[in-house]
């Protein structure tokens, strides 16, 4: 994976999956314009037909087959940005370990640096191990800065992780809006097998093979809660990290212990005594990546809700339609998608469901888009055929015949079909 | 615009009833505006989230006027949010084009 450093490939936009889709089914269908051909037409003039036929099929699936060959001969997944990049001789810095102790150089060299606006970043600290902090890592690991990431909880994946219920804000039968192949980090692709959806366990994988694939294991920092953020007068920002630390001797430790995972004097059993230490570090630039579903917003204005005799949850908080077997449910908006996921997820256990709206919107099924390509293709390649069949008639017929404005026609020279250039009247 | 699997499947069928908003709630009955009155067993809270950055320094946090393209801080470029958009379409890549705005 470790290529040279191509800032072009970072901001490079994706080929669009439609683009090879269209590819695909323009060659499907061209080929088989033939049958079309030879279906609609009468017997009679079979053989032309099917040469014009085949020629015409042909015609109308050279481009999309041409373009479908550039597409594959040229990789057209997205470009992937390098993995690390390696220090060069212009850098402005050495890379350095941002959790080592500044030495009193350094010191000098931000005191000269205080206040200028056009001091480079070298050190970035990346808050949320997320799917959004983990796309942060790898891009600032890529423009050669020294990104460390903190995630608060044991493990990354953030709200995708279902099975750690403090974190995870999806319930069990959850998809993905968009399909995987649109919802997905450049230069590492979902493998094919998977479904078109992704559920949460396979966006889990996903965002973890993600981690395996480009080595971001060694600058992921997890149980690090990030407690605070402030701007130093340096231009920089100080963090306090609290990190969660196992000290092996209990004795020493008792007092200062906030959370014994087991309790001191079990015998012969080893006393885990974890403790708590804040420390405090200092990054040039703050990336937040903590995600904007943090807070549950829960409105204020619902007359009497908190007198509900039955239960009230968030969206967040919704994990089975187990829960709601037999129940009467209402859910309060749509949301993005969770109202109406949420709904149709309990509508199959629940006794009934009841959504309640304020603003209506618009509805569209998940697949709707794939179907309507497939009809647009379908009228683009008959639009093509028809023009296409039309320049090859008159080609091979000579040109249709142009009458003077009032002649009289006779039908029967017209109809027989007549290949001299002068219409005979 | 929302997109979901058999939500439209479901209205259509019955399983899923609509109503406008919510008037009054009073023991495990709901009042809607359109006068019409249903007993529940649950609610769900289907109404979003807030943003909220508590350990940011409140300096440091999304002004009121917003962000740079959704990602920088006006006054502090070397602060970025990242995802703290809402797209129509994939989060993934939004999220490393918010990242290459750094």
């Amino acid at each position: 994976m470790k290529t040279s450093f191509n800032p072009a490939a970072l901001s490079d936009a994706p080929w669009h999956p439609y683009a090879v889709w269209w590819c695909r089914m323009g060659v499907r269908y061209g080929l088989l314009l033939p049958l079309f051909f030879l279906g609609v037409l009468p017997l009679a003039r079979f053989a032309v037909t099917f040469v014009y036929a085949m020629f015409v099929g042909l015609a109308c699936a050279m481009p999309f087959m041409a373009m479908l060959a550039w597409l594959t001969w040229r990789e057209f997944d997205h470009p992937a940005p390098a993995t690390r990049r390696e220090p060069r001789a212009g850098d402005p810095y050495p890379r350095r370990d941002p959790s080592a102790p500044v030495s009193e150089d350094e010191e000098d060299e931000y005191d000269d640096l205080a206040g200028d606006d056009a001091s480079p970043v070298r050190t970035v600290a990346v808050i949320g191990g997320g799917a959004a902090g983990l796309a942060t890592l790898r891009q600032m690991l890529a423009h050669g800065m020294d990104a460390v990431l903190f995630e608060r909880t044991d493990n990354i994946g953030g709200l995708w992780d279902y099975n750690s219920p403090e974190r995870s804000k999806v319930f069990r039968n959850v998809l993905q809006n968009v399909t995987k192949t649109h919802n997905r980090f450049a230069g590492h692709r979902p493998p094919k097998h998977w479904p078109i959806y992704l559920g949460h366990e396979h966006t889990l994988e996903y965002l973890r093979s993600f981690v395996d694939t480009f080595e971001l294991k060694d600058r992921i920092r997890l149980g690090c809660e990030v407690l605070s953020c402030v701007e130093t007068e340096r231009g920089g920002f100080e963090l306090a990290i609290e990190t969660e630390t196992v000290v092996d001797s209990p004795k020493k430790s008792t007092k200062k212990s906030k959370r014994p995972h087991n309790k001191p004097g079990d015998g012969d059993v080893p006393v885990l005594v974890t403790e708590k230490v804040t420390r405090y570090e200092r990054f040039d630039a703050v990336c937040v990546c903590t995600g904007q579903l943090t807070a549950p917003s829960i409105p204020d204005d619902i007359v009497g809700l908190h007198t509900f005799e039955g239960a009230v949850v968030h969206s967040s908080e919704y994990r089975d339609p187990r829960d709601l077997a037999e129940a009467r449910v209402l859910v309060v908006g749509t949301g993005a998608a969770s109202g109406s996921d949420i709904a149709q997820d309990a509508c199959s256990l629940a006794q009934s469901v009841t959504v309640s709206v304020r603003t209506h919107r618009w509805m569209i099924h998940r697949g709707l888009t794939q179907v309507k390509f497939i009809f647009i293709t379908i009228w683009a390649i008959r639009v093509t055929a028809c023009f296409v069949c039309r320049v090859l008639r008159a080609c091979w017929r000579g040109r249709a015949p142009r009458y003077p404005r009032g002649s009289v026609r006779c039908s029967r020279c017209t109809r027989t079909g007549s290949r001299s250039s002068s219409p005979r009247v | 615009m929302t997109d979901s699997k058999d939500f439209l499947n479901a209205v259509a069928l019955g399983r899923i009833e609509l109503k406008p908003t919510i008037k009054e709630v009073s023991g495990s009955s709901v009042h809607f505006t359109d006068g019409s009155v249903k007993d529940f067993d649950a609610v769900v809270l289907a109404t979003g989230f807030r943003r909220a950055v508590p350990f940011i320094h409140p300096t440091l946090r999304p002004t009121h006027r917003g962000l740079y393209k959704g990602t920088l801080h006006p006054r502090r470029p070397r602060v970025a949010y990242v995802l703290f958009v809402m797209p129509f379409g994939s989060h993934f890549q939004v999220a490393e084009l918010q990242v290459s705005l750094f």
